[in-house]
């Protein structure tokens, strides 16, 4: 089964209506869905995972599982119902996106179903499972969707730091059986698995738009440590290495392996070898690393760092395009025999400058699953 | 769940009802704060062959062909539109159930815009090879336009069988794989009885859109008012003799149709295209010319030709009706008949019930009345509908006129008669066969007065 996502409007411009009075209904400049009627054009189809992937390990689920419970138990039963799913209902497990739930809705209940108790219980979750780091991104993150929605750009309504962000938990938080705690909206999204001592946080999606903003005199740059360790890494090659990192297979203007593509077939890998780089470069590359996989809980962040460094040698360093922090379409990307990060400047029609998006993977454990295929 | 969450949710739901119905009303209001970069695929499953068509972002395709002058005016120079048609066509492909391949044949090439974003916009034809029984129930379809460069594009095919209303999604075109199986949208019939019914398809939109379409029959009926007059003088006049205005409204409506088909047909055949903005608004110029007419003689006996000349244009506008049933080229002379047929129809229905209380109160001395007050409607919803088409206003407060309902049109019908013959009834009211000169001299003769 897929579900494909589309803005509320597609279904009626796509139909053919004869009571028009203008004796033009839906012709081409009415649209078609896809590219009429805002065809986001996201799919999400029942994969299959396992509960086999590969993680270092080091998960606080003994710390996890009571904030979850204690969440679900501030919900009457119907939002109760409402956030819990099967464990294997693969579909809803990977509907998560870079799009507002305006256009791409996720699972789960908003933050703005919750009352403000039942709001901080499901924060206090993201304080558990993830660092300080972690989880002020979060809210950084959402912030910027506040922002957004101040500036009253073209497509920037019901946008929002609660109404578009949503909490879901697939199976029964356990200490010894798999589960996932999904929270997401415009531009995030964690995926958290959870079985026993094994941890992934991947598919990990964070975006921001603007990239910078400042709201009651705090400044604010939600992907900050992201941004500044890559574009410092491109920004320090020398101009061999720049040219031997180029990804030439194609070009971008947004993400490969992001939402919806979760039949775990990435790219040939094409870059520049990390064993190709210096030391100082190379620990931008740890540096760089450390900013995704920090968000997590220490413990288990420290051990797939470990896991990660220890795969840097068969690592590769990739661009295209641009390699500016504003330049259109700079498009970075890491790729290991574990790890995928991308990261691009991408446009939207709300704000005239580019914005960030980018997304972790690990080949190895995305959804907690050692065989994601399609 | 508890009142203080239920009240909230209903603000919500309802918020969402509006909003939904001010995007289906304004078709503005694009919902996603990212560009609407994705090309769209649309296909219409026939039973010999599956048009189409493509709609190719502007601005991606220059990326994907690393042209940045690419612009949408330079998309649709005749060179370079050749030249994308062939590049196209070069990446799109299908094939049947057995593997054998089809023809591809990309045609056409206009910049529509999409949620405010251009598109370049293609016509698509895949035909089976002859002899190829069964053919377009499955098949596989293969497109990697932008993408094959442009890696992040994603590409939306959606199908429907050839004359269905609606699209459903089929899947969609990445990086990762560029073939799709397209399976379950065969048209429903075989083919005989499918042109059969394709045709009491089109039969059925020609009335559903004509009847639907006030400001075709508006156009029309206000053309007809002074059927029963002639022009003397600059002004109407009473015209003696219900053959001789019957013959009118005859010349008329078959001016009318012969107008419409033209165009309707060149248009249909991919000879003519004409903006549709321009269309619409040329149809709102047409209604308020004819009012205008009504009122005072324009053109002294030439409603027949201004029927023919604006129904030029109504025919263009036909035609974007037709152009969304998404016709297979074989059947397409079949539907263009039943489609023009249901349009001639429901306009004979309506002049049927129109004309004879028309001509019923042309006997009467209220007719000036009823013509000067028909006009003047028209004329207001002509100029309603030319602001709103032409931009001046955003939305119409007289939209809802637009669409006719079939009750509503009895009723006016219904109303028009009983005041016809209300009208006739009262005898002072009505008036002699003679001129309205002679009627003047004759008018206190009451026994000249016969019943026509």
């Amino acid at each position: 089964m897929t579900v494909t996502a589309c803005s509320s409007d597609s279904s009626t411009s796509t139909s053919t209506d004869s009571s028009s009075a203008s004796g033009n209904p839906g012709g081409p400049g009415g649209g078609g869905p896809g590219g009429g009627g805002g065809g986001v054009g996201q799919t999400f189809t029942a994969v299959d995972l396992d509960s086999d992937g590969v993680s270092a390990g080091g998960a606080n689920t003994a710390a996890v599982v009571p904030v979850v419970q204690a969440f679900l138990a501030t919900l009457d039963a119907d939002d109760a119902d409402t956030v819990s799913y099967d464990f294997d209902d693969t579909q809803a497990r990977t509907t998560w996106s870079n799009y507002p739930q305006t256009a791409v809705p996720r699972e789960g209940i908003k933050l703005s179903d919750l009352s403000e108790d039942q709001q901080q219980a499901a924060l206090a979750i993201l304080t558990t499972a993830l660092s300080t780091d972690g989880a002020t991104q979060d809210e950084d993150i959402r912030t910027a969707d506040d922002y957004l929605m101040s500036l009253g750009g073209q497509g920037a309504d019901g946008f929002g730091s609660l109404v578009d962000y949503s909490i879901a938990v697939y199976g029964t938080p356990s200490t010894t059986a798999p589960f996932t705690v999904q929270f997401g909206g415009h531009h995030l999204a964690r995926n958290l698995t959870y079985n026993g001592d094994a941890i992934s946080q991947t598919p990990q999606f964070v975006g921001t738009e603007p990239t910078t903003f400042t709201v009651d005199g705090t400044a604010y740059e939600p992907l900050q440590a992201e941004s500044t360790a890559l574009f410092a890494l491109f920004d320090g090659l020398t101009d061999d290495q720049r040219t031997g990192a180029e990804i030439t297979s194609g070009t971008f203007d947004d993400l490969v392996m992001g939402p919806g593509v979760d039949n775990g077939q990435f790219p040939e890998t094409e870059g520049l070898a990390v064993s190709e780089l210096d030391e100082s470069q190379q620990q931008l590359v740890i540096d760089a690393l450390q900013a995704y996989v920090g968000d997590l809980s220490t413990e288990a962040a420290t051990a797939t760092m470990a896991q990660y460094t220890a795969e840097l040698d068969q690592t590769t360093i990739g661009w295209s395009n641009n390699t500016g922090p504003t330049d259109e379409n700079s498009y970075l990307r890491i790729d290991g025999p574990s790890v995928w990060i991308e990261f691009v400047n991408t446009r939207s029609q709300s704000t005239p400058d580019i914005h960030f998006h980018s997304v972790y993977r690990d080949k190895n454990n995305d959804y907690g699953s050692s065989n994601v295929s399609g | 769940m508890t009142t203080t969450r239920s009240v909230p949710r209903a603000v919500v739901l309802a918020a969402l009802v509006v909003l939904l119905a001010l995007w289906g009303l304004g078709g503005a209001g694009s919902a996603s704060a990212h560009p609407l970069s994705t090309t769209a695929v649309l296909l219409d499953v026939g039973d010999t062959t599956v048009t189409g068509q493509l709609q190719l972002p502007v601005d991606r395709l220059a990326i994907a062909l690393e042209d940045p002058d690419l612009t949408p005016a330079a998309a649709v120079a005749p060179a370079e539109l050749a030249t994308l048609r062939d590049y196209v066509a070069d990446h799109t492909a299908a094939r049947g159930a057995d593997g054998t391949a089809w023809s591809v044949d990309v045609t056409g090439g206009r910049i529509a815009a999409v949620d405010g974003v251009d598109h370049l916009v293609l016509d698509l034809t895949l035909t089976p090879p002859v002899g190829e029984t069964a053919p377009t129930g499955l098949f596989t379809f293969s497109y990697d336009a932008i993408v094959e460069h442009l890696l992040s594009h994603q590409i939306l095919v959606s199908a429907r069988p050839a004359g269905a209303t609606d699209y459903s999604t089929v899947g969609l075109i990445n990086w990762q794989d560029h073939d799709l199986a397209v399976d379950g949208f065969a048209p429903a019939d075989p083919a005989p009885a499918g042109v059969a019914a394709g045709f009491a398809t089109a039969v059925h939109l020609g009335i559903e859109h004509i009847s639907g379409g006030a400001d075709h029959l508006l156009f029309l009926i206000t053309l007809l008012l002074p059927a029963p007059l002639m022009a003397a003088r600059g002004r109407w006049v009473r015209r003696p003799g219900l053959r001789r205005s019957s013959w009118r409204v005859l010349h008329v409506v078959t001016a009318f149709a012969v107008g419409h088909s033209i165009t309707l047909a060149l248009a249909a055949l991919g000879y003519v295209h004409v903006d549709s903005r321009v269309v619409e608004s040329l149809i709102a110029v047409s209604i308020l010319a004819s009012a205008v007419h009504a009122m005072k003689p324009l053109v002294p006996g030439g409603e027949a030709a201004i029927a023919a000349g604006f129904g030029l244009v109504h025919g263009l506008a036909f035609a974007a009706v037709i152009d969304d049933l998404g016709l297979d080229r074989g059947s397409l002379v079949v539907q263009l008949l039943g489609f023009n047929l249901g349009i001639e129809l429901t306009q004979l229905i309506v002049v049927a019930l129109v004309m004879p209380s028309l001509l019923l109160l042309s006997r009467t001395r209220l007719y000036p009345a009823v013509r000067l007050t028909g006009a003047a409607i028209s004329a207001a919803l002509a100029l309603g509908w030319l602001a709103e088409r032409t931009g001046l206003l955003s939305s119409n407060v007289l939209d809802g006129m637009g669409e006719l309902p079939v009750a509503r049109g009895l009723a006016i019908a219904g109303g028009l008669a009983a005041l016809a013959v209300v009208a006739f009834t009262v005898r002072r009211w009505r008036v002699t066969d003679a001129p309205v000169a002679t009627a003047r001299r004759t008018g206190s003769t009451r026994t000249l007065v016969r019943t026509p």
